[in-house]
């Protein structure tokens, strides 16, 4: 395979609490990032799944260095981002850009949108006429009026302030596009022409896409490959069909049953009372993150933290249910999902 | 106003069991002055909602009749636009005036006529006969605070009867409630250092603090992951089911419908389109509108289709269309539907329907 675009190795983010005026004390300290590394190569979308305050969006913000990570290198195509200097990082902010999850509140409300799009063109010294012109081919890029220049961000409705993002964010023609959380603000029909544009967007101009997101079913439809994140880690990675279709991690599993479904099954239900308000309970930072809620939790789960390592079919799981001896599979955790026969039979 | 009996009973237990003493008695005190029982739930019918704009008044709100009975959840569902959550903000005439204009129509919230209220009495009334729960959590809760002192400040304007240490005590089992099991990290935060779904966890912790006797709901799990919306829609459902609590949810998602509603009224550019049981609406939907949005929650049985999107956008509601409003939009409209605005059709006790193409036993014309 050819070589990642972007790469992050070992990232670790903890944020702080502090407390005091002149003497700051830390009285508390999250780990937001803890030790996680992934790769995303040229032209594929990778999906970064995980609930509130499992650190997806502060990993997004890193690997675009938004923020500092406290340990860890962010690779792009061959450099150390986290060590080049701020000139040369200036030419990297050209290959990657974010759109973000609000879009009224990611567009200047005093600026008329061409502006707006303008703006990143006119940072790297594009005359201003170019830019202008530049601006109306890319609102119609992402399927609005180019005449619409003119008009300011209160002017349009959700879905089309996202578009004039998304807009925006192709503007410098980057190879990387960070889109943290992009539609969850949106109505679930708007959502489906964003997920649409975006899809056929990534098909005419080949970029990388970095999706971040809470719900797996919209992650299944964008995403070559999934990872998916609980406290700070990667618990789960793998192609994305897959990991819908047949979830490894017993908090995959978990998140999978709490999509709501058309269908009339009341699965959501037992996964909410599932969700118990547990304490992490490790100590020193040891055992797995996902332990205290886990319903197949092992003795040595509290004690040794699981590593993220390969089973069948291209997919890692961290968790300590695929020790070599147990011969577990994925299967045997779905067995009372539809569709799942346990491996240990065809054997 | 009297809290539903059922209710009632909810919060003496919910009170002895958070701090022991006997505040049941406090409670039935505070309601004796109450010499009148009257209907609880919300009624809102024929209302008209204006907004005034240089271009002339939008018709927000356009003859739109609800109710929502003591023990009911109702899902006012449309995309944004629809006009949903100005219905929603007039129970508690939480509409600026000007630019909002209430035309005609009538609110009565336990009751009482809200639309004859002064602000002062409206003041009481809200966060106990009953409170809101807004979408963007971040914005419900001041910047400047912490958790803890939102909440004690929020107790010691709706429940001045609780002492210091009771307060603390609600703080942290409320907080508990909503799955915060390092509960004493969050209560010494500010809401910036939390995430978008646990500052929707607080404001629902809060919002409950305040023991209302309905809730309204606007768009309460749209910006939050799947995991917590489970949670939250467990919590309405729970103190629904349980405590007989209404419940006035606005969505536009038909996935949160079918999973807590009891009834569900669809709403489309001010106008209701079409309301019924939530079991029959999702299995015989009539109304062209209320069958593409059930259409675009995407569905985990097919793999590779494109996700399915409605064309075009909702019309301009200051000089709205003549005939049906959702024409422009629709797969299946005929000249009659440019032309002529239809009416709402009673089709049987529960269902009504909106549209030239059904007729009023239900059949498709």
């Amino acid at each position: 395979m050819s070589r990642p675009l972007l790469s992050a190795r070992n990232i670790h983010l903890s944020y702080t609490t502090t407390s005091g005026f002149l003497r700051r004390k830390i009285i508390a300290s999250t780990k937001a990032v803890d030790g996680v590394s992934f790769d995303v190569f040229p032209g594929e979308t990778v999906g970064l799944v995980g609930g509130s305050g499992s650190g997806k969006s502060t990993l997004a913000r890193i690997v675009s260095r938004l923020i500092e990570p406290d340990q860890g290198e962010v690779w792009f195509d061959g450099e150390l981002l986290t060590e080049v200097n701020p000139d040369r990082m200036r030419l990297f902010r050209r290959d990657i850009q974010v759109v973000f999850q609000d879009p009224l509140h990611s567009l200047n409300p005093r600026r008329t949108v061409g502006d707006s799009i303008a703006r990143p063109l006119l940072n790297f010294s594009m005359p201003k006429k170019a830019a202008l012109a530049k601006a109306e081919s890319l609102m119609e890029l992402v399927g609005l009026d180019p005449a619409a220049t003119s008009r300011y961000p209160h002017e349009f409705s959700g879905g089309q302030c996202q578009r004039i993002a998304i807009a925006r964010a192709l503007a410098l023609e980057p190879r990387l596009l960070i889109l943290d959380e992009p539609v969850s603000a949106l109505d679930v029909s708007v959502q489906a022409q964003i997920l649409n544009l975006l899809k056929e967007l990534q098909s005419k101009l080949d970029i990388a896409y970095l999706f971040v997101s809470h719900d797996l079913g919209i992650v299944r439809y964008m995403c070559d490959r999934t990872l998916v994140m609980y406290r700070g880690q990667i618990l789960e990675a793998g192609r994305s069909n897959e990991i819908h279709k047949l979830p490894a991690h017993p908090f995959t599993r978990n998140f999978l049953d709490t999509i709501l479904t058309m269908d009339g099954d009341e699965r959501w239900l037992n996964a909410a009372t599932a969700i118990e308000d547990v304490e992490e309970g490790r100590i020193d930072g040891k055992g797995c993150v996902y332990h205290a809620a886990c319903a197949h939790r092992l003795p040595q789960c509290k004690e040794k933290t699981p590593l993220l390592k390969s089973i069948d079919g291209g997919r890692s799981v961290a968790c300590h249910l695929y020790e070599e001896e147990t011969g577990f599979c994925p299967s045997d955790l779905n067995a009372k999902y539809e569709g799942a026969t346990s491996c240990k039979s065809k054997s | 106003m009297k809290a539903p009996a059922a209710y009632q009973g909810w919060r003496a237990s919910h009170f002895n069991r958070c701090c022991g003493c006997d505040m049941s008695k406090m409670f039935a005190s505070s309601h004796t002055d109450q010499k009148t029982h009257h209907p609880g739930g919300l009624h809102i019918s024929e209302l008209k909602i204006w907004f005034d704009t240089p271009a002339g008044p939008l018709r927000a709100v356009d003859n739109v009749s609800l109710s929502v009975e003591e023990g009911e959840i109702v899902a006012l569902v449309g995309e944004s636009g629809s006009g949903k959550s100005v219905t929603a903000l007039a129970a508690l005439r939480l509409i600026s005036s000007p630019p909002g204009r209430f035309v005609s129509g009538s609110v009565t919230l336990n009751g009482q006529d809200i639309l004859a209220m002064s602000e002062g009495e409206l003041e009481a009334i809200r966060g106990t006969a009953a409170a809101m729960l807004f979408q963007n959590p971040r914005g419900s809760l001041d910047p400047s605070f912490t958790i803890e002192e939102a909440f004690l400040e929020t107790l010691a304007l709706h429940r001045p009867e609780m002492t210091k240490a009771e307060c603390y005590r609600f703080v942290e089992q409320g907080l508990r409630e909503v799955g915060f099991g390092d509960w004493e990290r969050v209560a010494a935060s500010y809401p910036h250092q939390l995430s978008g779904g646990m500052c929707q966890r607080v404001s629902l912790a809060i919002t409950f603090a305040c023991q209302p006797a309905l809730l309204i709901a606007d768009e309460p799990t749209t910006a939050l992951d799947v995991g917590i919306q489970a949670k939250v829609l467990f919590l309405l459902r729970k103190l629904n089911q349980e405590h007989g609590l209404p419940i006035l949810l606005i969505t536009h998602d038909f996935g949160v419908v079918r999973a807590i509603a009891h009834r569900v009224v669809v709403m489309y550019a001010g106008l209701v389109q079409e309301e019924g049981d939530v079991q029959e609406v999702l299995k015989s939907p009539l109304h062209p509108y209320t069958k593409a949005l059930i259409r675009s929650v995407p569905d985990n049985a097919n793999d590779d289709e494109a996700l399915y999107q409605i064309p075009g956008v909702p019309p301009n509601l200051v000089d709205p269309p003549p005939g049906c409003r959702f024409a422009d939009r629709c797969a299946y409209v005929t000249d009659v539907c440019r032309n002529k605005l239809p009416e709402l059709k009673k089709i049987s006790e529960s269902r009504a329907v909106r549209c030239h193409l059904v007729d009023s036993e239900g059949g498709i014309v």
